[in-house]
């Protein structure tokens, strides 16, 4: 099992998803709290690039 | 991005699968709903961010760093040598290309949260020597101790405290420095 399958199997899915916000630097969605993470720049895609 | 508009119709459940999809804003949204979910032990994390910990471990020795953060100058202060591995490269840092020959070389790696994002995480963990202090670090890195499995010693990520504050930021363009209703944290490995 990866790094990331690891890390959703702690999760407690059961919260409803109440908002996604997309900007340029950040992601953010609301579910039971807010989480963030970094936007990444359109048009990449994994695979192409190594870090 | 697949059904923008509907996003919120998908369950909490395909929305952390997103973290596994190819395309990578669909993957920043994965990560993003992975760090509304977690539980993050508030009392095992310290109130300390990134810099001051790469500062307090890389003092005097080499240090790799993946990904051009704001702080580093002042890592370039203190470190022996300093590594700045970034894909856009700019003045004084490396390229990508040379990430398997420096970072194996480090005593502390510092690399971004965004390496979940693009899947590349494992690969760079399986450069680090065993006697390096590795850091994951950023908004997107997830405040957990399943990291610790995989050679990590300190996460530096972020919880948001004000959720309206913070969503009013991304929705305006906020950067790192400038995103408010948050705090950062660090976990770090015990023993």
């Amino acid at each position: 099992m990866g790094i990331l399958d690891d890390l959703m199997s702690t999760l407690d899915v059961s919260a409803s998803v109440e908002d996604i916000r997309v900007g340029m630097f950040h992601t953010a969605v609301l579910t039971r709290r807010c989480g963030l993470a970094a936007s990444m720049p359109r048009g990449m895609r994994c695979g192409k690039i190594r870090l | 991005m697949r059904e923008p508009g509907f996003l919120t119709d998908r369950s909490t459940e395909e929305l952390v699968r997103l973290a596994c999809s190819d395309s990578l804003l669909e993957a920043a949204v994965g990560m993003a709903t992975i760090n509304s979910l977690l539980e993050v032990d508030l009392d095992g994390c310290v109130e300390l961010n990134a810099a001051e910990l790469i500062l307090q471990k890389g003092e005097g020795r080499n240090v790799a760093v993946v990904g051009h953060f704001p702080f580093l100058p002042q890592v370039r202060e203190k470190a022996q040598r300093l590594w700045v591995i970034e894909k856009n490269p700019q003045a004084g840092d490396f390229p990508e290309a040379v990430a398997d020959a420096l970072i194996p070389q480090a005593d502390v790696v510092a690399m971004t949260g965004t390496a979940l994002t693009n899947h590349t995480l494992e690969h760079l963990l399986a450069l680090c020597s065993p006697r390096a202090y590795v850091m994951l670090l950023g908004d997107t890195a997830p405040l957990s101790p399943v990291f610790f499995e995989y050679g990590v010693d300190a996460v530096c990520g972020t919880v948001v405290i004000d959720s309206e504050m913070a969503l009013r930021c991304v929705s305006q363009g906020a950067t790192f420095r400038q995103i408010r209703g948050t705090k950062r944290l660090a976990l770090e490995k015990q023993g």
